[in-house]
């Protein structure tokens, strides 16, 4: 396979819950994103994905979240180990994101225009407006929005929320980054619109060599888009494996209760109606393996040994006490 | 936008009305028509006291009077004074640049401490500026502010000696750094009074925003931190801390009665309080009239500001 | 154990754990009883001149002094405290009696009641109310009953807005549906409903809404527009300072006053700051 760009290793993060107390948000999640690859981080809310996400352009709030363990290598540098200085020069640069809720997004005070200039202009002082402002218009013309002048002057609330993602995809893309961060980007749009907007995503990757990171609830969208997938389950990733080998061959219980609300109509927000209950809070983590409370499998050694991913068959991992002996 | 102005106008007059209704019914439920004062002075035929009462308006029905007492008043005519015999609009008249000069002062005074304490309190919770804020904040609520005023009048007028006890401008003086030093305290009061509510609205407004995807949106775009609180932060924010201090006008407007009056600032407050011992009725059916226009008008303009400031009214 | 007992065990535990609440809820009990009892067992009068004392310093006879007019400070201090209170609680009471049930109706029945009632609110709110009540003062005159009431009414729309705000988010929620799905009366689903489940905001307020209408009262007697003399208030013995000669020399005349009204106030607030900890630790601080 082509270059590493991102190499994620042994990341733990840990939010303040009180003055003295805090709590793991993700632990021991590694993995790398190649040249050009899609990895699709899957999992229901409140399993971490978001966090993972966010943590690599480190846009949690400092007073409540801490990296308490692990490196974010970008090209071999440290993301952890940046000052805050040199992590805005690789934001909206080297790496962008793009976020949920299309409708929140976007600043709702300033047009859509004034939005995309900033953006150019924070990179390069040296820009002049209307230069940014001709570059910001032929981004949109590259997304699919028609008459792209009359949309920069355009305010958030004046768009629907496919073009506003249109807006945001333009946006992050607008600097040729390196790596794409996409948090369910299609999440909060129809169903139509939504197959719109990957299918865009798909076709600026490839013309853009983009890396893109995606995270979602959706197999569907998985299925569609990702080269690699990773499975998280409470702040753990549980299976990781190319695309192909997680369809055919899942191994954790968890991703094939995934798979199997795939093929239900029921797929919205989070719920997974084919394994019972939701993600336990970070304050009720079972001992053991903590999908031990929702397992179909589940067995005494589950409740009393954390598991450890291993690698099961060659780029196969697992984090289950059974599926290792398989 | 034209709609929404309009709106807020179609509201604005019938509260005018409906003031002008209160005050104009309120002076006339007053025990002692100018005809009884006359009658109790001394003897007055059946036929004289009719008369009487043709000649002042009197016998017309209570809504033809209202009308026509609305009608001079939109004329500049409030009547004459009982107290001084002088017509109404000339003794209210040099009353109105003092208060306009004491409002606004304390008003912007007040904004420029609240707002900074506010955004340093939000970026920075539980630190020494959040502690020093809440402070303040729980001060001017808690305190009552005639009685913090006489105490700073005996402070610093009295003891010390530092600042001017009362007026506008002393009897020599009269430049611009006489009025500054005579506005020092009660502008001072009028802020501890009404700092705490702008501060709470803009430590709060500042947090709500700051929890907005678009906040993040502008964080992952690798603007400064600077650019993000003030472009993104602080301008969306601004929204609801200029609806806060509209609806504070009138607390503002009414507090400052009380201010002018200890500090005897000759504007409408300390007129009022005066004609209210008085009982100068037209004095202060004039001064009520024109203090609810005042805030109308004040609000009006806060409405304009709001909808300049929120693009999604601006627009429709 | 039933669960209204934990819950109130819950409240007043939290209440506790805020000991700056519970000291200033001490202070506010011994105030309240010195101003109902000490008048009588020291057999104070507030309001018969004492010709020999004039003004005159605390000692003697007078701990407190006494004010221009001769009477006695400490016994006008002490029934000038039970008029104030009795006004802020009053005064109250009226505007939750005005307030609730308007608010209740805004919110419950919307439609045209919904908007004249909230409309009214908005005119009363765009207007000085303590500017009104000094107009309603200056044509009426005062009196104790009259000033609980003004100030009262004055003060409705604050509370309708309170409790209409929360009817709203009630009414919709699914137990409300469910009561009138079954077909249950207005008035059931309204008084046993609705209102328990929307009046938490208002317990909540009520400490800062007594000491604000104490506040209004001393600044209505103070402009000499509240409680008038010989009937004392807090507010109108601090008046006697807006003579230069008293502020400057006659310390004892304006003071106590202002520093009884202020602990008063004071601890109202915190008394407040407690309750809403107690109730809803999520809305501390804000």
């Amino acid at each position: 396979m082509s270059e590493v760009i991102l190499e994620v290793e042994n990341l733990q993060v840990k939010f303040r819950v009180s003055k003295r107390d805090m709590l793991t948000a993700i632990q021991d999640v590694s993995f790398r994103v190649h040249k050009k690859e899609i990895l699709g981080i899957v999992g229901e809310s409140g399993c971490g994905k978001s966090v993972t996400a966010n943590t690599i352009l480190r846009l949690l709030p400092s007073q409540t979240s801490q990296i308490s363990n692990g490196k974010i290598l970008f090209h071999g540098q440290d993301l952890v180990q940046l000052s805050n200085k040199e992590m805005r020069q690789i934001r909206g640069d080297k790496i962008s994101m793009i976020f949920q809720e299309p409708m929140t997004s976007l600043n709702p005070v300033y047009r859509i225009g004034d939005q995309m200039v900033e953006m150019y202009r924070a990179k390069n002082k040296h820009m002049s407006k209307k230069e940014a402002w001709q570059k910001a218009i032929h981004m949109l013309e590259m997304v699919d929005i028609p008459s792209p002048e009359q949309r920069m002057k355009d305010y958030p609330h004046q768009l629907s929320g496919g073009m506003r993602q249109r807006v945001m995809i333009a946006m992050a893309l607008s600097a040729r980054p390196e790596l794409l961060i996409a948090d369910e980007p299609t999440t909060a749009l129809d169903v139509t619109i939504q197959a719109q907007v990957l299918q865009l995503m798909k076709q600026l990757q490839e013309e853009m060599d983009t890396a893109i990171l995606l995270i979602t609830h959706d197999m569907g969208v998985v299925a569609e888009m990702a080269d690699t997938v990773m499975v998280m389950y409470a702040g753990e990733v549980v299976e990781y494996a190319d695309v192909t080998t997680i369809f055919n061959r899942p191994l954790h219980p968890y991703t094939r209760g995934l798979l199997a609300s795939l093929t239900r109509a029921d797929r919205d927000m989070g719920r997974l109606s084919s394994i019972e209950g939701t993600v336990p809070p970070l304050s009720q983590m079972p001992e053991g393996c903590r999908f031990n409370t929702r397992c179909p499998d589940c067995q005494a050694a589950c409740k009393e040994k954390a598991p450890a991913l291993l690698e099961v068959e060659p780029n196969h991992m697992v984090r289950c006490l059974r599926c290792g002996k398989v | 936008m034209l709609k929404y102005i309009l709106k807020r106008l179609l509201q604005a007059i019938p509260t005018f009305l409906i003031i002008t209704i209160a005050v104009f019914v309120l002076s006339n439920a007053a025990p002692g028509s100018p005809v009884d004062l006359i009658k109790a002075a001394g003897d007055l035929t059946p036929e004289a006291e009719q008369e009487l009462r043709v000649q002042l308006g009197l016998d017309k029905p209570v809504a033809v009077r209202y009308l026509i007492w609305l009608g001079d008043m939109l004329h500049g005519d409030f009547g004459t004074s009982t107290r001084t015999n002088q017509p109404v609009w000339s003794l209210v008249q040099e009353r109105i640049g003092p208060t306009l000069v004491l409002t606004l002062t304390s008003l912007v005074c007040s904004l420029l401490i609240a707002i900074p304490l506010g955004i340093m309190a939000s970026l920075r919770p539980y630190s020494i500026w959040d502690t020093v804020s809440s402070f303040l904040a729980f001060l001017g609520a808690s305190t009552p502010n005639f009685f913090v005023a006489l105490v700073a009048l005996y402070i610093f007028a009295v003891k010390l000696g530092l600042l001017p006890s009362m007026g506008m401008y002393s009897s020599n003086g009269g430049g611009l750094g006489d009025l500054a030093l005579h506005l020092v305290l009660p502008v001072s009061i009028t802020v501890i009074r009404m700092m705490g509510t702008y501060i709470k609205q803009t430590r709060g407004s500042m947090l709500d925003v700051m929890n907005e995807e678009y906040v993040k949106t502008a964080r992952a775009k690798g603007l400064g931190e600077g650019t993000v609180v003030i472009k993104h932060i602080l301008r969306n924010a601004l929204i609801p801390i200029v609806s806060c201090i509209g609806l504070n006008i009138p607390y503002l407007v009414g507090g400052s009665t009380v201010t002018e009056q200890i500090f005897g600032w000759p504007g409408m407050g300390s007129l009022l309080v005066l004609s209210i011992n008085q009982r100068d009725y037209n004095v202060i059916m004039a001064i009520t009239v024109l203090i609810a226009a005042a805030v109308l008008v004040v609000n009006l303009l806060i409405d304009l500001l709001y909808a300049y400031l929120d693009p999604k009214i601006r627009l429709d | 154990m039933s669960k209204k007992e934990t819950k109130k065990e819950h409240f007043l535990y939290n209440f506790a754990k805020h000991k700056l609440a519970v000291a200033a809820l001490v202070i506010l009990v011994l105030e309240i009883l010195a101003v109902i009892f000490l008048p009588v067992i020291m057999g104070l009068d507030p309001v018969t001149s004492d010709t020999s004392a004039f003004s005159a310093p605390p000692g003697g006879a007078h701990p407190l002094g006494t004010d221009d007019a001769g009477r006695d400070l400490l016994a006008r201090l002490l029934t000038g405290g039970r008029v104030s209170m009795l006004i802020g609680l009053g005064a109250t009471l009226v505007s939750v009696a005005v307030g609730l049930p308007l608010g209740l109706v805004a919110g419950y029945y919307r439609g045209k009641l919904e908007t004249l009632i909230m409309r009214a609110a908005d005119i009363f709110l765009s207007f000085p109310s303590l500017v009104l009540n000094l107009v309603i003062v200056a044509v009426f005159g005062s009196s104790v009953e009259l000033l609980i009431v003004t100030i009262g009414v004055l003060h409705w729309p604050a509370v309708a807005k309170l409790i209409y705000g929360n009817v709203l988010s009630v009414r919709s929620r699914e137990f409300v549906e469910a009561e009138r799905a079954i077909g249950s009366s207005d008035a059931k689903i309204l008084f046993r409903t609705v209102l328990p489940n929307s009046i938490a905001p208002l317990w909540v307020s009520l400490a800062f809404r007594i000491s604000n209408a104490m506040l209004t009262e001393s600044a209505l007697s103070f402009l000499g527009a509240g409680v008038q003399p010989p009937q004392a208030s807090w507010g109108n013995i601090i008046q006697a300072a807006n003579n230069l000669n008293v502020l400057m020399n006659r310390w004892w005349q304006w003071i106590p006053a202002g520093l009884c009204l202020m602990l008063t106030i004071v601890c109202l607030n915190f008394v407040g700051e407690g309750i809403r900890d107690a109730l809803d630790p999520k809305m501390k601080r804000l």
